[in-house]
């Protein structure tokens, strides 16, 4: 017993300290706003809604947070919408 | 022009005007053009963080590779479809199966990016109201990206109504 109780405190403190990354995508405009939908429907599996508030926010905003995470799987959106030919960044949240 | 697909998922164009066939031919020329651009090369590839030089370099080593592998396999598949333009009386039909959509899509895009990045093209060119007397040149290449956006239109529609419901 008190060995699980050791695991579990040192599991949740490294998570804690884990450096938290964005995935921004930044408007351009020649991508069609359908398309963009479609893209981040495909990339983050998300639902035509939330893909729909994320586009509007890209062409209001100028850009719009996709995702956070951690550092890899951040690099693999970008490197996904990369693919796709939007502009996408990765940022680290300040103080993560 | 009229898009259609098929139960056998096959997907395509009727009444394709001369015109556009020549320019859906032209699409790989566009984009081998474009690889000669500095301008299109870093609009193609962008950095994936603002001012992290390591980042950078590793993304050039890593992801650029397979990016341009990407890119040069959508125009690919889009070089060996237009092969298959039929002329039908004084029109053009072509179809394609409809798993090479996302190429299509992936190669549209690349076309109308380049096209834009060439000649300067803003937001404000691509949407309003043409002037044949500014540029004959960039005229010509909002209307080429309009033609490739209309079919854009038709090829997210169909992966749309064929993709998986999500949560």
């Amino acid at each position: 017993m008190p060995t699980k109780t050791v695991e579990k405190t040192s599991t949740k403190t490294r998570q804690e300290h884990a450096p938290v990354w964005n995935v921004i995508v930044h408007d351009d405009p020649v991508n069609l706003m359908s398309y963009v939908t479609l893209i981040f429907r495909q990339v983050f599996g998300y639902s035509h809604e939330k893909a729909m508030v994320h586009m509007l926010e890209v062409h209001e905003k100028g850009r719009s947070i996709l995702w956070s995470g951690e550092c890899e799987r951040a690099e693999f959106y970008v490197h996904q919408l990369h693919a796709s030919l939007l502009l996408a960044t990765m940022e680290q949240q300040p103080n993560s | 022009m009229q898009f259609f697909f098929t139960v056998d998922q096959q997907i395509g164009f009727d009444e394709i005007p001369p015109l556009w066939a020549e320019w859906l031919k032209e699409i790989p020329c566009i984009i081998a053009e474009g690889r000669e651009s500095e301008e299109v090369e870093s609009r193609l590839f962008p950095s994936p963080e603002h001012e992290n030089e390591e980042r950078l370099s590793d993304w050039k080593a890593h992801v650029q590779p397979d990016l341009h592998q990407c890119f040069l396999s959508a125009s690919s598949l889009v070089s060996e479809d237009v092969k298959n333009l039929k002329k039908i009386d004084d029109y053009f039909s072509l179809s394609f199966p409809g798993a090479h959509a996302g190429g299509w899509l992936n190669a549209l895009n690349q076309a109308r990016i380049i096209l834009a990045e060439i000649h300067s093209l803003k937001e404000r060119d691509i949407n309003e109201v043409l002037s044949v007397f500014e540029s004959p040149q960039r005229t010509i290449a909002i209307l080429k990206m309009d033609f490739y956006a209309s079919i854009q239109y038709d090829l997210v529609e169909f992966l749309e109504e064929n993709m998986p419901a999500s949560s």
